[in-house]
């Protein structure tokens, strides 16, 4: 968890240039493609940023270093604060959720001082990761809708992962990160086809899908991700193959299929869960996962308040 | 509904269940082995024994790795995380668990994934994980369902930063500072595996001592050794309430004061794990202290269903479990039992490890009125100067002739394999003089039986006849 990398030399700059601005500009010279062609996209994405034609987003140093900083035995409240002080943009998005209904007591929060007392140093971290990862990751005047669910899966999927960590006696922290950076292939790889503009949405989103690990890969190994994460995001959808922490990434998708339930109860019902081969690997029982689905309206609250 | 029948049913696969259910297949029997996680060994596997002391060996491992790179002016990372500790238990668990589902297997034992509670006396009914509900008859029923960490109600676990000794191997880093409830066997080993690791560990029980039913010497032995990591026992304090208050876990004691730490474990005991089994439908129920009453071949009121291991209660051991279940298995088929092993080796992987057998000084006093006592520490023995021990003592008591072994207690690192020769000595009824007649390796920690032993025979009255006078 303290192992998180981050590219110190944007650590300022309070506005984040996102991954749209960047693909946008390689629309004009890509070559169209059609549905089945996900692999080759891959390597067409491969190819461009490894020769320079495109950038990866970054997270904003400070969100790492909050983050690792609340989560490492060194975690002191006044270093954090004047971190979080000095990136105006992160100050005014953690008040924002802070005040929202999920976390915010009667009073309201008005000082990040009172933001760390009120809530906590893990719950503000998590909070600064997950607004900076959706202003760097998932913000794109394009495809709005379909950006807003790829966010909310992964956040929820965070959410989840630590009620089911908890539920197994696996480690909390780690689950969330896995479960926040799971699907973070998927805005990439959307970002980077839509700007070849050729697709009807129903294919974007199938090829989305099949290259979003592997495109989300290159952005773990860019971001120096612990080695749990670049599981989760490379084979969360296909948690049988990962060579390491096969567990944190069938835990992840198993949330991703309580958030999918949680969003879309009528298409994803509790009974089908049941039948859930993720859920089953990690041995969670019919009466288990009613334990947890007792969770879902709290859960469901601090999902809003992110959004 | 999935119907089958057995001869015997097992219920778990701790070492109590495996051994039940290995001795039932061995006498030709079918049998069914219920067992609600996805893996075989139990808490002793995934959640006790062996991780505990994977984790232990490794602590010892990185302190004398420090004491190295200290005396050798080299450089070492300060914070080790949680996870390089726990490297090898990977490696462990995956052995243990194909070493015990191949000999499962081997036995012809048919393993039922999923959870058993109790239709009527004679049938099963066992929830599978995705939703079926199988049906299970047998002529006999072992429960070896063993124990869960208890979650005592003014101790909010959340698995997070107030944990159980389940939870704790999930850390991922060490904390600089635990505030550990509870001072028996598990919260001893674990307060003093992060002390050695480097976090500044905090005790809280009720209790004057930790390990309070041991030898006194023991518990200073104990309490000197953690006290030098920078760890801290406080005793005969009640906790009034306990949070994680955003920042830190805030222990409030009932004296008024607050401590504080980065985490927290709660090992405030185990409860036996008899909440899913229905028991009254096999009209049967758990006793006041919530475990099951057995008589000595381990049978409950029903003579047809036997309780092993940690869901008896005391002692509780892994060791001890396997025996009671091949033991309730061999009296329901008939089999010959055997004598009963009175004489249970304890031992405590606390750094540095205690060990005791048979009777303390102050038992023995109270049972026998006078008795004799030699002991010796590890720096009067080779062993213990080469490897560095210290504060390493073995302790012999003895009859008040100073002739029959009554117990046996050890402190220091090695203690838990030295104290099996002192059971010996106990189990077979032999005089303590064999520790002197007897020939042992040299250098080795079993000198300290030799010097312990001429200790009591030195002391004995002087009517000794001359041969039989010892000297070192
Ligand atoms: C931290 C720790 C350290 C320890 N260190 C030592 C040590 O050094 N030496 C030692 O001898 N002992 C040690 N112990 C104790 C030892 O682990 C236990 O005494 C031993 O595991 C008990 O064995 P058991 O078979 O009775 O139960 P368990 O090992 O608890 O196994 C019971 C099994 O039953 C299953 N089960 C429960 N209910 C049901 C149900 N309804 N249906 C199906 N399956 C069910 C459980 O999933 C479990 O697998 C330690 C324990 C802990 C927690």
């Amino acid at each position: 968890m303290r192992c998180l990398g981050a590219r110190e030399e944007r650590a300022d700059k309070a506005d984040y240039p996102t991954s749209d601005t960047m693909l946008e500009s390689i629309a004009a010279t890509a070559p169209p493609v059609t549905p089945g062609e996900a692999p080759d996209l891959v390597t067409e994405f491969n190819r461009k940023l490894d020769a320079g034609e495109i950038e990866l987003p970054f997270l904003p140093a400070t969100a790492f270093k909050v983050f690792n900083l609340a989560n490492s035995p060194d975690a002191d409240a006044r270093e954090i604060a004047e971190l979080v002080e000095k990136d105006q943009k992160i100050a005014s998005d953690v008040l924002r959720v802070a005040n929202s209904a999920a976390f915010s007591g009667q009073a309201e929060i008005v000082t990040l001082r009172q933001a760390i007392t009120r809530l906590g140093l893990k719950v503000l971290s998590e909070i600064v990761l997950g607004t900076a990862l959706k202003a760097s990751v998932y913000e794109d005047k394009h495809n709005l809708d379909r950006m807003q669910l790829y966010w909310r899966e992964g956040l929820g999927a965070a959410l989840w992962a630590k009620e089911v960590a908890r539920m197994r006696r696996a480690n909390v922290e780690t689950a969330y990160l896995c479960g926040l950076l799971h699907n973070v292939g998927k805005p990439l790889s959307l970002k980077f086809l839509a700007s070849l503009n050729v697709l009807q949405d129903d294919e974007l989103v199938q090829i989305v899908d099949v290259a979003a690990p592997q495109i989300g890969a290159r952005l773990a190994e860019n971001w120096k991700l612990p080695g749990p994460a670049r599981m989760c995001i490379e084979y969360y959808n296909n948690y049988h193959e990962a060579p390491d922490y096969r567990e944190d990434a069938c835990g992840v998708y198993a949330s991703l299929m309580l958030t999918r339930h949680m969003l879309d109860e009528e298409n994803v019902s509790a009974d089908g869960l049941v039948g859930d081969e993720s859920l089953q690997s990690l041995n969670i029982y019919p009466e288990d996962l009613g334990k947890l689905l007792d969770k879902k309206s709290r859960v469901a609250a601090e999902l809003e308040s992110f959004s | 509904m999935k119907r089958h029948s057995f001869d015997v049913v097992v219920i778990g696969s701790g070492p109590a269940g495996q051994k039940a259910a290995i001795q039932a297949a061995e006498a030709g029997c079918m049998v069914g082995l219920v067992e609600r996680d996805n893996r075989a060994g139990g808490a002793c596997v995934h959640s006790g024994t062996i991780p505990s002391k994977t984790l232990r060996e490794n602590a010892l491992q990185l302190t004398r790795t420090r004491r190295v790179v200290r005396d050798f002016n080299l450089d070492l990372e300060q914070q080790e995380p949680m996870t390089h500790l726990m490297s090898r238990l990977q490696q462990v668990l995956s052995s243990h668990d194909s070493f015990i589902s191949d000999q499962l297997e081997r036995a012809g034992v048919e393993w039922i994934h999923g959870r058993a509670r109790f239709a009527d006396p004679h049938t099963l009914l066992v929830n599978k994980v995705d939703g079926q509900t199988w049906e299970l008859r047998s002529r006999y029923i072992v429960l070896a369902t063993g124990s869960s960490p208890r979650d005592p109600d003014n101790i909010p676990i959340d698995h997070e930063h107030i944990l159980d000794s389940d939870s704790i191997l999930s850390m991922c880093y060490l904390p600089k500072s635990l505030v550990v409830i509870g001072s028996g066997v598990i919260a001893s080993e674990y307060a003093s595996i992060f002390a050695i690791l480097g976090s500044r560990v905090t005790m809280i029980d009720r209790y004057p001592r930790p390990l309070g039913f041991l030898d006194p010497e023991l518990c200073d032995a104990f309490v000197r050794n953690f006290e030098s990591f920078g760890g801290t026992y406080l005793g005969e304090r009640d906790i009034a309430s306990m949070k994680w208050n955003g920042l830190e876990v805030e222990v409030e004691l009932e004296n008024g004061d607050t401590v504080r730490a980065e985490k927290a474990i709660a090992a405030a005991g185990r409860i036996a794990n008899l909440e899913y089994l229905e028991l009254d439908k096999a009209e049967l129920s758990a006793n006041e202290r919530g475990l099951m009453d057995v008589d000595e071949f381990c049978r409950t009121r029903q003579p047809h269903i036997y309780a092993v291991g940690d869901v008896i209660g005391a002692p509780a051991l892994a060791s001890s479990s396997m025996e009671q279940g091949r033991r309730a298995v061999r009296h329901a088929l008939g089999l010959p039992l055997g004598a009963p092993s009175h004489t249970i080796p304890a031992g405590i992987f606390t750094i540095p490890e205690i060990a005791s057998a048979g009777l303390t000084e102050v038992q023995a006093r109270e049972k026998h009125g006078s008795v004799m006592v030699g002991s010796t520490t590890f720096d009067e023995v080779a062993r213990g100067q080469i490897d560095g021990i210290q504060d390493g003592m073995l302790k012999l008591v003895c009859d008040s002739d100073g002739r029959k072994v009554l117990g046996v207690q050890i402190v220091g690192e090695g203690a838990t394999e030295l104290i099996h020769m002192g059971q010996i000595a106990m189990v077979e009824g032999l005089d303590v003089d064999m520790f002197v007649e007897n020939i042992f390796n040299f250098p080795t920690l079993a000198e300290a039986y030799r010097l312990a032993a001429l200790d009591i025979i030195n002391r004995r009255p002087k009517t000794e006849a001359p041969a039989r006078a010892a000297t070192a």
